[in-house]
């Protein structure tokens, strides 16, 4: 019994660190691509503020 | 000083939206009445709705800003908003529809909510599409805004009367019926954290659209 539960408790880890993970991931790349987006403008409206 | 400002601001939101998708994992309990874990989209379906609903007002500021002022910054102020409402709009519907493929076995049922969300995405498709259509950037500007002002009259009707005044499929709003927010306090802080985060996030890429504008036109000149 507590054999069953360990293995259903164990799936669930799996699953859930799985989908936690891949937003993170997701969002690590989006929040990245927006930085470097950023970055990008302020570089490319720098001379004409001078 | 405002440089490092907006850098803490980023760094915050990069890793509080992180610890927002492990809190909607994690931390917070699946809520009642609801087939599984699928509860947990409603920390990123119903910010990406309210965020969508907000820009589409923020285009309607703009839109009435440039017809009375006649400043290209506002024509590209409300753009910026609409590209991004209809964006967040598009978000919204697929986690919509990922959630009543759960909950009801159709990724799609034509419920009221469904029908009134594909609604607002035709008005503001064609918002976008008459822009693309309009070469001579004042005309394009002014019929626009006037579009846009018109368009946002459906907003409060499509997001907020229709699923009230029709029996739907969707789950209760989060003001309820009675007037009350009914969550766990588990529930709640992720909820509530993810509302300001999305926000946090469209307005970041509102602003970037906007400076890219104007780089764009600058060179064009």
């Amino acid at each position: 019994m507590s054999g069953a539960l360990g293995y259903v408790a164990a799936v669930n880890i799996v699953i859930w660190a799985g989908i936690f993970g891949y937003l993170v991931y997701l969002w690590a790349g989006i929040f990245g691509y927006l930085v470097y987006l950023d970055r990008k403008v302020r570089a490319a409206s720098r001379p004409n503020q001078e | 000083m405002v440089k490092s400002f907006g850098f803490l601001l980023k760094a915050l939101l990069g890793l509080g939206m992180a610890a927002i998708c492990w809190g909607a994992f994690l931390y917070a309990r699946p809520a009642q009445n609801f087939v599984g874990e699928s509860s947990r989209i409603v920390f990123f379906h119903v910010p990406q709705a309210w965020v969508s609903t907000l820009a589409f007002f923020v285009a309607a500021w703009y839109s009435w800003r440039y017809l009375r002022t006649r400043r290209i910054e506002d024509d590209e102020a409300a753009s910026a908003a609409a590209r991004l409402g209809f964006l967040f709009c598009v978000l919204a519907t697929v986690t919509g529809s990922i959630f009543a493929r759960v909950m009801w076995n159709s990724y799609w049922n034509w419920d009221p909510r469904e029908t009134s969300i594909v609604l607002l995405l035709l008005v503001y498709g064609a918002y976008l599409g008459l822009r693309g259509a309009l070469e001579d950037p004042e005309r394009r500007a002014t019929l626009s805004a006037a579009y846009a002002l018109v368009a946002v009259v459906t907003v409060p009707f499509l997001m907020f009367a229709v699923p009230r005044m029709y029996q739907s499929l969707h789950p209760d709003t989060v003001i309820n019926a009675r007037g009350k927010i009914e969550m766990s306090a588990d529930i709640r802080i992720i909820f509530f954290s993810s509302m300001v985060a999305f926000m946090a996030l469209s307005y970041w890429m509102w602003n970037l659209d906007r400076r890219v504008s104007r780089i764009v036109r600058e060179r064009a000149a």
